[in-house]
């Protein structure tokens, strides 16, 4: 509440300002691009007579004084061509006619903003108009598709976002993310918390002579964040977003992991006669449970029920289908809202933005919602003409709730740990009410101690999901000020510091009526002899609380430098240094027999001693970790970046940064090594000898560099203290044997890039290619186990990622009606140059493109296999190749620690891919139509367990009908057959053998867009526009012939990985002067 | 002009000098040094060596190949055929292979609570010991001979030939690391040089132990030397075996009166938490539940030789449909053998080694000491034995009868006692229709080392063939 006072006060500060200042433009020039009209920063305005040499700013405008009425001025900008004209009229707005192939872009770096022809790095730019393409509420979403070398990865395990493929082995951490940059600094917070309405522009640096200056967390790419600004000399702009979303409810019939009940239930009748369950029905001690079918077929062994019941039953059970169940009381259709409003202007000396921004999300899953609410402010305040003082406000709640956690398939719905819920489970009855199903307890021991008093011990998950309150509040503030300085038209200082506040609490609270608590009393209730309860665990629900908080600290200071010299020679340069700090602790705690009406649990439980608990067994009551954890990390930096551009064609830079961190300690800081990075820019088509009419424009660029990447771990011996829930003692346990000589992962980077635009920019567009060299890559360096250790953290490592990025625009029709198409084509290909860690064949079978099972010579992300020659015709036997020869002797198949006998498929990840949109326009009218695609890389997909107990526990698949049952069956599918009793290598092996993997290439029509601009002439309203827009409109093709979508591989078998299901949005933009 | 640039650039310049001194290298340094976790420490002090110590791994999952062996259970085709773990049935079967490429946790373990061992010595030889200190500190040294010392017996036990004075100076044992750095060329020692190690390792622990220590996860002289005993009765030195259980008895030889805990019970005997008072030194071995579910029943011989007022047949075993099924773990946990040690298995070293060394009435009156606790009030007639043979047969026979599943020792005893025809003994397991065969001193009494470890170490296997 605090920080929206805080927040409260500086907008009406900056309210009051803005109404308080004066207008005064009298000697000002203004200049503004003849097309676009959007203001030109950075020219040179030189007064013919005095040589006298001025800038514009960043809202276009110039301030001249002591001009004779007869003086002229020359003006130069880059992109545009030059302009000579009389003091007179530079008393009205100027115009610039723009040069081809220049533009006014700029690109971001977080540290200064470069025009985008200066600029010899590889950045991919995404102006307003393509980040609002998209609807989401999550601002990288809206990168998808539209940005050259970035990859998304959807399954799970996968990193979410790729910037040019990969360049650590190290999985932990987060360690393959890009680093985010809002508004110049590094965003700590949440992603979810920025709202994309906010946003202006994003940039992604993607080489070393982009993203070197972020030195030592470069590695993986950068992308800039800049949110909207108000400008100087601008009238109140009042821009207004709705828009409204429905997702369609998930199909569950997509996923493979499904067995009929019919399947399921003749499973069991075979294992029941085979005496599988016989030791679970005589156990009397732990009373681990059967399914109802199982408890059918035993009552009729014992004689209790007739063959005719059983069928019956039977029969009834067969018919129900987990899926609807599902569908009806669990899933619904997604339906978002998101508003914004955003006020912007400025007077001379003043400018403003306030925007609040509003989200309210319904999940897919029933109960669960989540709602945002972001505000901003950013104040600029010309002190004096020279001293420019700059703050803003960032401030953002929300509040998600998920009671719900129980997604088809979810673990926490078995019904014993390892057995899946039973396909012929039923939710609730035709009126709605809850059913309970199986956990834990047979039935029959529940009955009888439910007699005897103990609380209800049934399950159901309907109640479950009604009794239990869920919810995550997350509070993140940034406030940030500097101050820039102009010490002369070359100088400047620019000093910034931000502080960022992140809280995030959760709370779950089981109540008393949930099973969860109502197990937890029953377990260690205590039945007294004269029939009464006592109660170790109080009756009551289970609360569990935590609290992180995250508080980072930057300060900058920074010189930037910028000069002309006689028109040939131009500089811009900037050097500065930043001290970071990032703290973050947190806690938590569990109450038990917890009384939500009173807030009030109970803390004086007997923890010291193990208790008996029902049915069986002794334990401890689980105690609350009493832990509170902290975690600082500190960053020292000092960068410097410069440009020269001679005779505005060939251009180089350079840059380099030495960072310094608490993470490894001291040996590691000792030794600066600086980041460096240099780039040239050579542009052709300026030279007198280029004569081709027809491409105008013709840019050659190349840089050569080198990215770290910081990793978090410890050259020294270190242990963390936790205390054991066993012994109640102290202790700490040894997480990483030292290592002396750790340090920085560095990746040397080489781009190479042509840009190139035809007469009227018909065909535009950029190529490039690099090469990445990730050097001194941690890796997990196996040891041997009599070290006490298995691995150790160490430099050493060394991949190798080259790729072709081109991103070409045409213009297909110029007419009334528009039509371009812009090309995003990517290809990506990695390799494992060094690696010492030896993955065994069982690891290199079973990995998939969530898992780094890195062999030298191969793609980082690889698939392999087993090599399968058929099924044995006899008996459905599936056949490998052990020695080259045809081979059943599975265990010596599985044990073969020779790699080179697998199948080596390609690629887990993408080598090729990229995206083709289609933007028409008529009239008011405009159609985008994008379409992805993914190739060159290949997925393993699921089957069934070759054993029949796979099936009951975990392994539903749908190819359990199809597998081998007689012969003749192999003619017709190569599925093997499955058997009892248990035989595990022949199962492993079907389940890694190349009868399972496929080619993943496909392509989807990712999204459509149609929109409407309402004409608004003569009104207040400079623009309204009314669009609609379909994302997941579907997949077009795919090589695979099982019909899986490789996007949404369910390759665990505890997942709900359904393809996203397709979304509809309705919105409204409106635009107010 | 130039003046004023020349005001900007003394700004300039003093805005950098200003910057420069904020951040100069030694502040620098100070400020980047500071530990990046509160909840970590680089361990420099004995507290912070303790705290390693006293981890629950250095007392968990202690091993497993050796009690699946040995132990005097068999398990049904159902059960059998239901174990997921390719390890377990493997050992269960006296496979010649037995890993399937995974990885030996028995192994692991062990040499894992050694490393912790390395660095608390490496770590405390640094500090100075001082009056007020000195406890802490043997303790912390104590502990960590204790600790490598169990590790090592653990890990020969299972991995190397059992003891045998003509060859035991060549026989292959375990790879002897005594710091915590690492050899590039790591070598198997002999088993002689690992029984020397341990018994240094051992003495050291006994001298500078308390008697008792509070926490049964924390070792004390007391069993130290009762391990000493141990490792004695293992190299047939009946005088030094006898003459440390006395010891260790002397200081603490607390036995449970079976008619005064509720041997009916699921669980008749105390956790950790609750202190088992027979338990000196609390470690397990690791869990399973094929040893005491349903399909897993006790070899009824050995069921039957418990007479009906022998309490330990009703304190040890539940009846499932008849048979009987394991349930006397020391631990209190159920299918956790202990792994640590206990007085009830003092007594039978001392009655043993009086046995060997002649002394037959003094070994039977240890022997009675014992068996009177075990047996229902009143009913107990003490055992006699006319010559030290016979003796040693009753005392043997107690012994199986006693400590069924407990740690390595039905696996180390049928190693040392099928030497000796009188007591040599073939295990039969019979499965699927199948029969396996465990015939005395068959190299198969010897299992397999991980076959990771001997690719990343070149060390050479064990021949089990």
């Amino acid at each position: 509440m605090r920080c929206f006072q805080r927040v409260l006060a500086i907008l009406c500060f900056g309210f009051t300002y803005t109404s308080a200042s004066s207008q005064n433009t009298s000697n000002t020039g203004l200049l503004l691009d003849a097309i676009t009209k959007v203001p030109i920063q950075s020219a040179t305005i030189q007064i013919k007579a005095s040589k006298q040499i001025i800038l514009s700013d960043t809202s276009g405008r110039f301030v001249f004084r002591q001009l004779k009425a007869t003086d002229t001025l020359l003006i130069r900008a880059e992109g545009y061509a030059n302009l000579s004209i009389p003091y007179k009229q530079a008393l009205r707005p100027i115009f610039l006619t723009p040069i081809y192939g220049e533009s006014n872009v700029t690109v971001q770096t977080g540290f200064q903003s470069i025009p985008r022809e200066r600029a010899t790095g590889s950045f991919a730019i995404l102006d307003n108009e393509l980040i609002n393409r998209r609807v989401s509420s999550n601002i990288l979403d809206r990168l998808e598709g539209v940005t050259p070398g970035v990859m998304f990865g959807k399954n799970s395990g996968e990193d979410r976002i790729n910037i040019r493929g990969r360049s650590t082995l190290d999985n932990a951490n987060n360690q393959a993310a890009p680093l985010i940059v809002l508004d110049n600094f590094p965003y700590e917070g949440d992603l979810n918390s920025i709202n994309p309405n906010d946003i202006e522009t994003i940039t992604v640096l993607k080489d070393a002579a982009a993203a070197s200056i972020w030195g030592s967390r470069s590695a993986n790419g950068v992308i800039v964040i800049t949110t909207k600004k108000g400008k100087f000399n601008q009238p109140l702009h009042i821009e207004f977003n709705q828009n409204f979303t429905i997702t369609d409810a998930p199909n569950l019939k997509y996923s493979r992991n499904y067995v009929s009940s019919k399947d399921y239930i003749e499973t069991e009748q075979l294992l029941f006669n085979q005496g599988y369950y016989n030791t679970t029905l005589n156990n009397n001690t732990t009373r681990t449970p059967v399914t109802p079918v199982v408890e059918l077929l035993n009552l009729r062994r014992l004689n209790r029920i007739s063959q005719d019941e059983l069928d019956q039953q039977l029969a009834t059970l067969s018919k129900y289908d987990l899926r609807d169940q599902f569908s009806k009381h669990i899933y619904r259709s997604e339906k978002r809202q998101q508003y914004s409003l955003q006020l912007r202007g400025g007077s001379e000396k003043h400018s403003y933005i306030f925007s609040i921004g509003y989200d309210k999300n319904i999940e897919r899953l029933i109960a669960n919602q989540n709602n945002r609410l972001t505000l901003q402010t950013q104040q600029v305040i010309k002190i004096t003409p020279k001293l420019e003082l700059n703050t803003s406000v960032y401030f953002l709640n929300s509040i998600n709730e998920q009671p719900n956690s129980s997604f088809y398939r979810s673990t926490n719905l078995n019904y014993i740990s390892s057995n899946g819920l039973y396909p012929y489970a039923k939710l609730a009855d035709e009126a709605g009410n809850p059913l309970s199903t199986i956990r834990d307890y047979r039935p029959n021991y529940l009955d009888s101690v439910e007699a005897l008093g103990f609380q209800p011990w049934r399950y159901s998950i309907l109640s479950e999901i009604a009794n239990t309150e869920q919810k995550t509040d997350i509070r993140n503030l940034i406030a940030r000020v500097g101050l820039k300085y102009k010490i002369n038209n070359r100088f400047n200082i620019d000093l910034q510091y931000q502080q960022e506040y992140q809280t995030t609490q959760t709370r779950l609270l089981r109540n008393a009526e949930t099973y969860a608590a109502r197990n937890l009393v029953n377990q260690f209730s205590v039945r007294n002899s004269n029939g009464t309860f006592s109660y170790p665990v109080p009756i009551g629900g289970i609360l569990d609380q935590s609290h992180n908080s995250m508080n980072s600290q930057n300060l900058r200071g920074q010189v930037n430098y910028q000069e002309t010299i006689n028109n040939n020679h131009s500089i811009n340069a900037i050097a500065g240094f930043e001290i970071r700090q990032r703290n973050t602790t947190g806690f938590s705690r569990t109450v038990l027999g917890y009384d939500e009406q009173y807030g009030i649990g109970r803390s004086n439980l007997n923890y010291q001693n193990s208790l008996p608990v029902h049915p069986f067994g002794n334990r401890l009551i689980p105690a609350s970790s009493n832990l509170e954890t902290g975690l600082i990390n500190r960053f020292i930096s000092f960068y410097t970046n410069a440009g020269y551009l001679y005779k505005r064609k060939y251009s180089f830079t350079i840059s380099a940064r030495t960072d310094g961190a608490n993470l490894f300690g001291v040996r590691t800081n000792e030794k600066i090594v600086p980041l460096w990075s240099t780039g040239i820019g050579w542009e052709i088509s300026k030279e007198s000898f280029y004569q081709v009419d027809w491409m105008p424009f013709l840019k050659l660029r190349g840089t050569y560099g080198f990215n770290g990447n910081a990793v978090n771990a410890n050259s020294l011996l270190t242990a963390t203290y936790f205390t054991s829930g066993t012994t109640g003692l102290p202790t700490a346990i040894i997480s990483s044997p030292p290592n002396p000589f750790l340090r920085w992962e560095k990746v040397k980077t080489i781009n190479l890039a042509i840009d190139f635009s035809t007469r009227n920019n018909r065909i535009s567009g950029t190529i490039e290619w690099y090469s990445k060299r990730g050097q001194e890559l941690l890796q997990n360096q196996e040891l041997a186990a009599y070290t006490g250790f298995r691995t150790i953290r160490a430099n050493g490592a060394e991949t190798i990622t080259k790729g072709i990025e081109a991103q070409i625009n045409t213009k297909v029709l110029t007419s009334k009606l528009k039509w371009n198409i812009n090309f995003l084509i990517n290809t990506m290909h990695d390799r494992v140059m060094i690696f010492d860690n030896k993955f065994l064949p069982t690891q290199l079978v079973t990995a998939n493109g969530g898992n780094l099972v890195a062999q030298v010579g191969k793609p980082l992300f690889s698939i392999w296999s087993y090599r399968f020659a058929g099924i044995d015709p006899t008996n459905g036997d599936p056949i490998g190749i052990l020695n080259g020869e045809q081979s059943k002797n599975y265990t010596g198949i599985l044990a073969n620690t020779n790699p080179d006998s697998l199948q080596f498929h390609g690629s887990a990840r993408p080598t090729f891919y990229g995206a083709i949109r289609n933007d028409f326009t008529y009239k008011n009218f405009s159609l985008s139509v994008n379409m992805t695609y993914k190739a060159g890389y290949f997925f393993r997909t699921n089957s069934i367990g070759l054993n029949y107990t796979d099936i009951i526990t975990n392994r539903h698949h749908v190819d359990f009908p199809n597998r081998w049952q007689k012969p003749g069956d192999e003619k017709i599918s190569s599925i093997p057959s499955v058997v009892y009793p248990v035989n595990i290598p022949r199962a492993n092996f079907y389940n890694a053998s190349s009868e399972l993997v496929e080619r993943a290439d496909h392509i989807r029509l990712q999204d459509i867009r149609v929109s409407y601009r309402l004409d608004t002439r003569n009104s207040k309203i400079t623009q309204l526009e009314i669009y609609g827009y379909i994302n997941n409109v579907g997949i077009l093709w795919k090589v695979n012939k099982k019909g899986l979508d490789p996007d949404a591989n369910d390759n665990s078998f505890a997942s709900d990985n359904i393809p996203p299901m397709r979304s509809y949005t309705i919105g409204l933009k409106l635009h107010l002067k | 002009m130039k003046i004023i640039l020349n005001k900007i650039s003394k700004k300039f310049i003093s805005t950098l000098v200003i910057c420069t001194l904020l951040i100069s290298c030694k502040k620098q340094q100070e400020w980047l040094e500071i530990k990046a976790n509160l909840n970590s420490v680089t361990p420099e002090r004995i507290n912070e060596f303790q705290a390693l110590l006293d981890n629950d791994v250095n007392f968990m999952g202690k091993g497993f190949l050796t009690v699946i062996s040995a132990a005097p259970y068999y398990l049904t085709n159902e059960q059998f055929n239901a174990i997921t773990v390719g390890i377990e049935r493997n050992t269960y079967t006296w496979n010649k292979q037995i890993y399937e490429g995974r990885f030996s946790a028995d192994w692991e373990n062990n040499y894992n609570t050694i490393a912790i061992a390395n660095i608390a010595l490496e770590g405390i030889s640094k500090i100075k010991i001082t009056p007020s200190n000195k406890s802490a500190y043997n303790q912390v040294k104590g502990t960590s001979h204790y600790f490598r010392a169990a590790g090592y017996l653990n890990l020969i036990q299972a991995f190397s030939k059992h003891y045998n004075a003509n060859t035991y100076n060549t026989d292959l044992g375990v790879i002897l690391q005594l710091t915590p750095e690492f050899n590039e060329q790591p070598k198997r020692a002999t088993v002689k040089q690992c029984y020397d190690q341990i018994i240094e390792d051992l003495t050291i622990a006994a001298s500078v132990l308390p008697n008792l220590t509070d926490n049964q996860i924390r070792p004390s002289s007391t069993a130290a030397k009762a391990l000493l005993a141990n490792v004695y009765l293992l190299l047939e030195r009946w005088d030094l075996a006898e003459k440390y259980a006395s010891e260790a008895l002397n200081t603490y030889s607390s036995l449970m009166d079976f008619n005064t805990i509720p041997i009916t019970s699921n669980f008749p005997f105390a956790t950790l938490q609750n202190k088992n008072p027979e338990v000196i030194y609390y470690a397990e071995m690791s869990s399973s539940s094929n040893f005491v579910s349903n399909g897993s029943f006790i070899d009824s011989i050995l069921y039957q030789s418990y007479q009906t007022n022998d309490l330990r047949r009703t304190a040890f075993f539940r009846l499932f449909n008849n048979r009987p099924i394991f349930k006397g773990f020391y631990t209190g946990k159920t299918g956790t053998p202990l792994g640590g040690i206990a007085t009830n298995e003092i007594y039978l070293i001392k009655a043993e080694a009086l046995a060997r060394l002649g002394d037959y009435s003094g070994a039977m009156t240890v022997l009675n000491s014992l068996l009177q606790k075990r047996w229902r009030s009143g009913t107990f007639t003490p055992l006699t034995a006319s010559n030290a043979n016979e003796a040693l047969s009753k005392i043997i026979e107690e012994r199986r009868k006693e400590l069924p599943f407990t740690g390595n020792i039905a696996w180390s005893d049928l190693r040392r006692l099928n030497k000796d025809v009188r007591f040599a003994r073939t295990l039969k397991r019979t499965i699927l229709n199948a029969t396996y065969e465990l015939a005395p001193n068959s190299p198969k009494y010897v299992l397999p080392i991980p076959d990771e470890e001997i690719r990343l170490t070149g060390i050479p296997q064990n021949i089990r063939e």
